[in-house]
């Protein structure tokens, strides 16, 4: 045996030893295992597969792995997952982050998935918690969606006997008040020479209304009727936002919708909405012509809930039509050529980024005769109204099919509250719009321009409203053809 | 009696259904040059190694420098067998090692002997066996009768008062074969070694032995010097003497 | 036929009894540490140049092969992964094990064989050496040693040899496609995985030594010695490695 076999050995032994520690290193590191890192935790009731020492991802970057699985004590308690995420990622991580289990690919594996939290929230600490999201599973969201469905109808029904018997009651209380009217006026001119004892009298009646005496005076004064009305509009809201987390999520519904007949109950929910709406609107009107200096905000809550709640159904009818056609949303949304008015900035807009297709028309409009100058409400004159419908007249033979956009303009010096009126003068005259001719609320947009100079000498800023309507490409193209011609 | 250097007590030993020996009982005194003779499968190579211990006894006992080779443990055996050589009838030289390293193999294997002190004996060795200066080479490399000088050289490294020869003269031409026996002969005349040749070589068995002893189916046939077994009247002994008076 | 199976467990059992003598004689006064130098010399440093070379041939070919069919899918990102986790699991030890059992085995059967034959295991014997142990012993623990070394030589090579080939195709960076490789295998894989092929190295000694310390007859019989110490260890490993293989399932279960 020489020395050089020896050595041999001695390389042999320590390079292939080396070799598997660098192996070893490898997994680690890509692991995370030798960085500072801290601990976390997300429940889950469903696992989807995750594995312990599964990746851990916060924002897409790899910082760390599952490190245990605790199996829940009872059927209805949750897994508890605990992770490591390394010091480095530490700051993004909040309190409010989300947790949630992916898959990394067709055929990758499971990983979970945080993401980044809000600035507002505490950092995460050691052995704290995040929120979670359990794994989309398509059965699991269809029986979700049914229920929820069925839920909102109860509501619904339960909602519009009340809102039935209030109009009623509206109705039958203005009807006393109108006899009540009626029955004194001979009274009161067939004793003119007491006039003045009666008229104390009749003033006494008037007052004790205005206390909160009578009838009438209940109806507006009494705190119940307002109370009933203010929960009935909150439970409208609950029930709109209900059916808004099913009409985001509805486009991931796949062919089984139609079997477990989402579809069907859809349709029906919103025939029952439209007819809450129409209801809800007549008793509003009512309101009004009673004066409204009682409780604007009330009208203003009711008058939102129902935009919303139209907005949402209009979504979901839209989208539950599209699932009945095209379940490759692509198509859909191709066709609208267009995402949603709403997502776009007044930045991008401006710079004609993500603009909804190409301007055809803008008809302008001056805040002096749209707006009530006596109210910093922004309220509609009945002169604005006909100025708006004289405009919207040239667009109402395109515009069910394209999208139209309200600007918002405002003269004032200070620009955030120029972007605040022009937004609230935008949105006043949108609200109109929707109501009156019945457009769907995702075709129509408000962008607040703010403070806008005005390109003539005279050098006033633009102060009103501007309606425009766009054309999909298809449009655009055939009309350039014309115009060629 | 002469203080025994090995005795063996009514050993038997078979291998499956052949019984090799049967109640074999001898003794070989200390300092004595003593060829086991007799035809191929008699036994001679078996009773070699009953002597060292590569085999057991199925029956009887051996006594090798008073003490009983069965009841050793191991190391027990190992000390045993220091004191003893075992020449091959192969040589069985490792391959792997060239010829001084296998010589000085033993010697390596003993507790701690110095470097200097194993090479010096190494060179003695390889003088006195007619190898000098041939240390490195590989047993490959060796003639027949080299291989076995070697093998002698190395079976004699730790001075064994008892050696064990299987066979010297196998596989070599009678010139050579004459020399491995010149060396046995020195050996026994030098160092007072008790020497047990196993031979079917009678010439070579007398020129190294006073004494021969002659096996036959498992047992002593004959005992004596070459003049006693001539004159036996043993059918046995006549026919294997005179089958190998060519030798 | 009845008999045949006995037989088999009959030296199987043999086998494993003269290998796991061979293993706890190691440990036992005199230790033989030089020889398992020469053992590791012999059986690791000789084998390493055969290793390192199938590995690398194995691994080009892999990755091509995995390429063709991930390609498909479009998951070429994944070629890495899918590499590393079928040379680290499976792979490497089994296919480093069988090169051993042909080279390693075929040798310690001829050399023990003709050790015996020529009496040279008779002579240790004489020369006041335990035969077992400083044969048998030092080629089982040599082995065991050297099966794991060799096997993560075997399983880098295949890695690199499958970073040339994919390199070629699509640029990857070397960086890249060592962090991709090394991101799917968890220690779980990794560590019994190659732990295990001791038991491999053992069983390719312990066989091998068994038959060529046995041998009878000859050159012949050292010629079937050696052969049959290639059969045989091959034939064991695959077995033994489907048993190890549910072992290490229950003992590092997937999800723990």
């Amino acid at each position: 045996m020489g020395k050089g076999d020896k050595s041999g050995v001695g390389v042999f032994l320590v390079g292939g030893f080396l070799l598997f520690a660098l192996g070893l290193f490898m997994i680690g590191d890509r692991r995370q295992m030798f960085t500072e890192s801290i601990d976390a935790y997300a429940d889950f009731a469903d696992l989807a597969g995750l594995q312990n020492g599964a990746t851990v991802r916060v924002s897409g970057m790899d910082a760390g792995e599952v490190t245990s699985i605790e199996a829940p004590p009872t059927p209805e308690g949750k897994f508890r997952v605990r992770f490591r995420i390394i010091e480095k990622l530490q700051p993004i991580v909040r309190e409010d982050s989300v947790a949630s289990i992916q898959t990394d690919g067709i055929v990758g594996n499971m990983f979970l998935q945080v993401e980044a939290g809000t600035s507002g929230a505490p950092q995460i600490e050691n052995g704290r918690g995040v929120k979670s999201v359990e794994p989309f599973q398509i059965s699991d969201f269809l029986d979700q969606a049914k229920q929820i469905v069925e839920t909102a109808d109860e509501l619904l029904d339960e909602v519009k006997q009340d809102l039935v018997t209030i109009v009623r009651n509206v109705n039958d209380v203005a009807e006393e008040a109108e006899t009540l009217v009626a029955e004194a006026r001979p009274n009161i001119t067939s004793m003119t020479a007491s006039a003045k004892n009666i008229a104390d009298d009749v003033e006494g009646v008037m007052n004790d209304i205005n206390a909160g005496k009578g009838t009438v005076g209940k109806l507006f004064k009494d705190e119940k009727v307002y109370e009933d009305l203010k929960s009935t509009t909150e439970t409208l809201k609950k029930v709109s936002e209900d059916v808004s987390k099913i009409s985001s999520s509805a486009g991931e519904i796949i062919d089984d919708a139609k079997q477990k007949d989402v579809v069907g109950k859809v349709d029906q929910t919103v025939a029952n909405v439209r007819d809450l709406t129409a209801k809800a609107n007549d008793l509003l009107d009512k309101f009004q012509k009673e004066g409204d200096d009682g409780e604007p905000s009330m009208t203003d809550d009711v008058r939102q809930t129902m935009a919303s709640a139209r907005e949402t159904m209009t979504d979901f009818a839209e989208d539950a039509e599209a699932l009945k056609h095209n379940f490759l949303l692509r198509g859909f949304f191709k066709k609208r050529g267009f995402y949603d008015l709403n997502e776009i900035s007044p930045a991008e807009y401006k710079a004609g980024e993500r603009a909804p297709g190409y301007p055809l028309d803008r008809v302008w409009l001056h805040s002096q005769s749209l707006f009530d100058p006596s109210t910093d409400l922004i309220k509609l004159t009945d002169e604005g109204k006909r100025a708006i419908d004289r405009a919207f007249g040239e667009f109402i033979d395109h515009v069910k099919d394209d999208p139209v956009m309200v600007e918002g303009y405002a003269g004032v010096d200070n620009p955030s509250e120029a972007y605040l009126l022009s937004q609230r003068r935008a949105a006043a005259v949108r609200g109109y719009l929707i109501n009156k001719y019945g457009l769907r609320p995702n075709y129509v947009g408000v962008m607040e321009m703010g403070r806008v100079e005005s390109t003539a000498k005279d050098g006033k800023p633009w102060d009103g409203v501007a309606l425009v309507r766009f054309l999909d490409k298809k449009e655009k193209k055939a009309l350039d053809k014309e115009q060629k011609k | 009696m002469s203080e025994a250097a090995i005795r063996f007590e009514k050993v038997s030993k078979s291998f499956g259904s052949r019984t090799i020996l049967k109640e074999l009982s001898f003794e070989i005194g200390k300092g004595d040059s003593v060829a086991i003779l007799g035809r191929s499968g008699t036994g001679k190579s078996v009773t070699l190694k009953l002597m060292i211990g590569l085999l057991e006894p199925d029956a009887g006992d051996v006594f090798v420098l008073d003490r009983n080779v069965a009841d050793l443990d191991a190391s027990g055996l190992s000390e045993l067998r220091r004191e003893m050589g075992f020449l091959f009838q192969s040589a069985a030289l490792f391959d792997s090692i060239s010829v001084g390293e296998n010589i000085a193999f033993p010697m390596r294997r003993q507790s701690k002997v110095d470097e200097s002190e194993i090479r010096d004996r190494v060179e003695e060795l390889l003088r006195q066996v007619k190898l000098d200066g041939e240390y490195d080479k590989m047993p490959a490399d060796l003639s027949g009768g080299m291989k076995k000088r070697a093998a002698l050289a190395r079976s004699l490294a730790l001075r064994p008062s008892v050696l064990l020869v299987d066979e010297p003269s196998a596989g070599l031409d009678p010139i050579t074969s004459e020399e491995i026996d010149e060396l046995l002969i020195s050996i026994g005349e030098e160092d007072e070694t008790t020497i047990v040749i196993v031979t079917h070589n009678i010439p070579s068995a007398r020129r190294i032995c006073d004494e021969m002893i002659l096996l036959d189916g498992g047992l002593i046939r004959a005992r004596g010097d070459l003049a006693a077994l001539e004159a036996s009247d043993d059918e046995v002994v006549k026919k294997f003497l005179s089958s190998q008076s060519g030798g | 036929m009845r008999e045949l199976i006995a037989n088999f467990f009959d030296d199987a059992g043999r086998m494993g009894l003269f290998g796991l003598r061979g293993f706890r004689d190691a440990f036992r006064k005199p230790f033989e540490i030089p020889e398992i130098i020469v053992q590791l010399g012999s059986l690791g440093v000789r084998s390493t140049p055969l290793i390192a070379l199938s590995g690398l041939a194995v691994g080009v070919v892999m990755s091509m092969h995995t390429r063709s069919s991930l390609e498909r899918f479009g998951a070429e990102a994944l070629i890495p992964n899918v590499l590393a986790i079928a040379m680290i699991k499976e792979t490497g030890p089994l296919v480093t094990a069988l090169l051993l059992a042909g080279r390693v085995g075929a040798g310690i059967g001829a050399e023990l064989g003709g050790m015996r034959v020529t009496e040279q295991i008779d002579a240790l014997e004489s020369l006041a050496v335990d035969s077992f142990k400083y044969l048998v012993s030092t080629r089982v623990v040599a082995c065991m040693i050297a099966q794991p070394l060799l096997t993560t030589v075997f399983n880098f090579m295949a890695i690199s040899g499958g970073f040339l080939a994919e390199t070629m195709l699509s640029g990857i960076s070397f960086e890249l496609y060592f962090q991709r490789a090394f991101s799917s295998v968890p220690f779980r894989d990794y560590i019994p995985a190659t732990l295990k092929t001791a038991v491999f190295g053992f069983l390719i000694a312990a066989i091998s030594s068994y038959l060529g310390y046995n041998a009878r007859g000859g050159a012949e019989g050292v010629g079937r010695a050696s052969t049959q110490s290639v059969v045989a260890s091959s034939i064991i490993l695959i077995i033994v490695d489907v048993i190890l293989v549910r072992i290490i399932f229950f003992a590092f279960p997937e999800g723990s």
